[in-house]
């Protein structure tokens, strides 16, 4: 079985060390320009390196997402964004646009290339078109099956970068102008505005429906992907929070290692799901990787989801000698609720909240202000940037 | 205006029976391999004496594999293939066809840096109907090879590899209907949703009219894509067209410029004041 890299999303610098820090390989971020997230806050020049060296300290890397499709008038920066780059020294940059591929070859620059999902590649021979330009990896369309990968792993010797979670778009990535034709923003160009997660009306019904796909969850088949020789396991979301990221990243994280001791068992692949669930808000379905998908894999009227905040606190400082951890509150929580941590180096855990302090060692009986901190007595040991959360599930009770 | 410069669309077959469109090349959507076109055509069946094949799904190696079969035995009438998906460039070269090489674009290749890298490899593309009319000015004065300009027809908005009126039909126990209108209720904007068991197309509902580059030298074909009008109509818009008279309102079609006149936004005002 090979050593899958796990790749997270970081839509900004706190959320790159979030992912690190919980279990992630590899990161990829849009820069300041040319990346299609442009509501995420992305990284400048400046915290491109920062993010550079935090990641290779920890020998973990960096992908930067060039992956808008130019127009004429987006090319007149683009050698000196890449030459940037390669100052910077990033692993990899993503992109789909032929130009970046060439003009990396003809400036000579010390970038590898990974050929981007936009590209909707589903077949060995267009991506040894890419290959021929020198990519070294190919991002797949979502839309791939099992069989599909299985056929452009045996074709190719590109590496082979799949998504396993999050949101999933209605068409082929980069197949769809529904954002551009709607609400005139480039949906090409970093600005979907999400249309096909809108109502539409059919012929002359006055019924709405919609063409919303369920998200994206690959928790059943990671064994699986992991067998057929996938390289990279891909999660959707640089606009995520990071409790979202550090909960799908743990979870991810803790699959894959316990698939490689053989110690993951049924019961417990059930509690990840109900985690993952949970934390998304929204249903999830393995889309097409067995298959292509039915009705069972769409909404058809509207999201079916209802937000909540189970995010609760991070943790900022623990008190080793007094026993007290200092925490950042997130959503409102209150004395004698059951709540849990759990990090990196923090096996899951169940707390009862006994007594609250404020930053002023005042007792308090609730913590309702976004970002206060907060102080709690804590018997186990908590690391800076666990994450607390509502108890929903026992994992007892899987067991 | 020359009358072999226009490619149609074979979408009723009585066009072919014109004697007024005899200079024309014919564009067939070739069955299976085709997604957005309720009338395909299997290869024996592509006729015309000047024929291209369009293939415009994104394909698999199974779906490559049961093409490379079905092109060796190509007749010497089809002069060339448009296809989506750069897989089909491999298998045209690896069976030597002697056939034009032509890129659908669709939503790449929206610059001419971009585009004229494509064609070192291609004969010529078909330039995306993205691009408002000044893009595509530039585009064509500085390609170094000739490019389809997608002319007349519904514009292709959204592919999915769903079957998204399949799906929508079984949820809700309907018959089974593969082609829809749909409206976004909002911005009223209305779709031609067509779908077929390879996935399903969004096509705006209005035809999209591009009128500007009747002479420019830099034009292979202008590409008539009148789906789902009658042949009498299509003759009407080609006789119009041929004639000089570039103003087709007196046909009594919903013209659309789409994305011509629109320049899309790719920078909200809050990114550019940072």
């Amino acid at each position: 079985m090979n050593k899958v890299e796990l790749l997270a999303p970081a839509g900004d610098l706190e959320r790159l060390k979030i992912a690190f820090i919980y279990g992630a390989d590899a990161v990829y971020v849009g820069g300041y320009k040319y990346s299609l997230r442009a509501n995420a806050k992305n990284f400048s020049l400046e915290n491109l390196k920062v993010a550079t060296k935090f990641a290779h300290d920890l020998a973990k890397k960096v992908y930067v997402t060039i992956n808008i499709l130019f127009h004429n008038e987006d090319l007149a920066e683009l050698s000196d964004y890449l030459k940037e780059l390669a100052k910077i020294n990033v692993d990899a940059i993503i992109a789909s646009d032929i130009i970046v591929f060439k003009l990396i070859k003809k400036l000579n620059l010390p970038l590898e290339m990974h050929l981007s999902t936009q590209a909707s590649t589903l077949n060995s021979k267009s991506a040894k078109f890419y290959q021929d330009l020198g990519i070294k990896r190919v991002v797949l369309a979502r839309e791939a099956t099992k069989e599909d990968i299985i056929s452009i792993k045996k074709n190719t010797n590109l590496e082979i970068e799949h998504f396993i979670h999050g949101a999933m778009c209605s068409a082929f990535s980069g197949q769809c102008v529904l954002s551009n034709y709607c609400t005139n923003r480039d949906s090409n160009r970093g600005l979907c505005a999400q249309v096909c997660r809108w109502s539409l009306k059919k012929d002359n019904d006055t019924e709405i429906f919609s063409i919303t796909p369920k998200d994206l969850n690959e928790v059943a088949y990671i064994k699986d992907m992991l067998n057929i020789g996938i390289d990279s396991f891909k999660v959707e979301g640089r606009m995520r929070s990071i409790y979202y990221i550090a909960t799908v990243i743990y979870v991810y994280r803790q699959i894959i290692d316990k698939i490689y001791d053989n110690t993951l068992t049924s019961s417990l692949t059930k509690y990840y799901l109900d985690i993952l669930n949970r934390c998304a808000n929204r249903e999830s379905t393995s889309q097409f990787y067995n298959g292509l998908p039915t009705e069972n894999e769409q909404y058809f009227l509207g999201r079916q989801e209802e937000s909540n905040q189970d995010f609760l606190g991070i943790v900022l400082d623990y008190d080793e000698k007094n026993k007290i951890a200092l925490i950042e509150q997130r959503n409102y929580f209150k004395l004698n609720d059951t709540v849990e941590f759990f990090g990196p180096k923090t096996e899951t855990f169940t707390y009862q909240i006994h007594k609250i302090l404020d930053d002023n060692d005042n007792e308090i009986t609730i913590a309702n202000h976004p970002q206060m901190l907060i102080k709690l007595p804590c018997q186990i040991k908590l690391n800076k940037n666990d994450m607390m959360r509502l108890k929903i599930f026992d994992k007892d009770s899987y067991l | 205006m020359q009358t072999d410069k226009y490619l149609i669309t074979v979408t009723d077959l009585k066009i072919l029976d014109s004697s007024k469109v005899q200079n024309c090349t014919f564009l067939f959507p070739l069955q299976k391999f085709c997604c957005g076109y309720p009338l395909t055509f299997k290869l024996e069946d592509v006729i015309a004496s000047n024929s291209y094949l369009l293939i415009n799904r994104i394909l698999t190696d199974n779906d490559l594999k049961k093409l490379k079969e079905l092109l060796k035995n190509l007749n010497t009438n089809i002069k060339g293939i448009i296809f989506r998906d750069l897989g089909v460039l491999d298998i045209i070269n690896e069976l030597e066809l002697n056939v034009k090489k032509v890129y659908y674009l669709a939503h790449n290749g929206l610059n001419y840096e971009s585009i004229n890298e494509y064609l070192n490899y291609l004969d010529s593309v078909v330039i995306s109907t993205d691009l408002t009319k000044e893009e595509i000015e530039q585009i064509l004065q500085k390609l170094h090879k000739k490019a389809i300009l997608y002319t007349f027809g519904l514009i292709e908005i959204m592919y999915s590899r769903r079957n998204l009126l399949s799906n929508f039909n079984h949820y809700y126990n309907l018959e089974e209907k593969l082609v829809s209108n749909v409206q976004e209720p909002i911005t009223k904007k209305g779709f031609k949703v067509v779908e077929n068991e390879y996935g399903t197309i969004f096509y705006n509902d209005k035809y999209y009219y591009n009128a500007n580059f009747f002479k420019n030298d830099n034009v292979l074909f202008y590409w008539l894509n009148p789906l789902f009008l009658s042949s009498e109509k299509i003759l009407n818009i080609y006789e119009n067209l041929v004639s000089g008279k570039i103003d087709l309102s007196n046909l009594d079609i919903e013209i659309d410029s789409v994305f011509l006149k629109q320049k899309s936004i790719s920078k909200l005002k809050s990114d550019v004041d940072e």
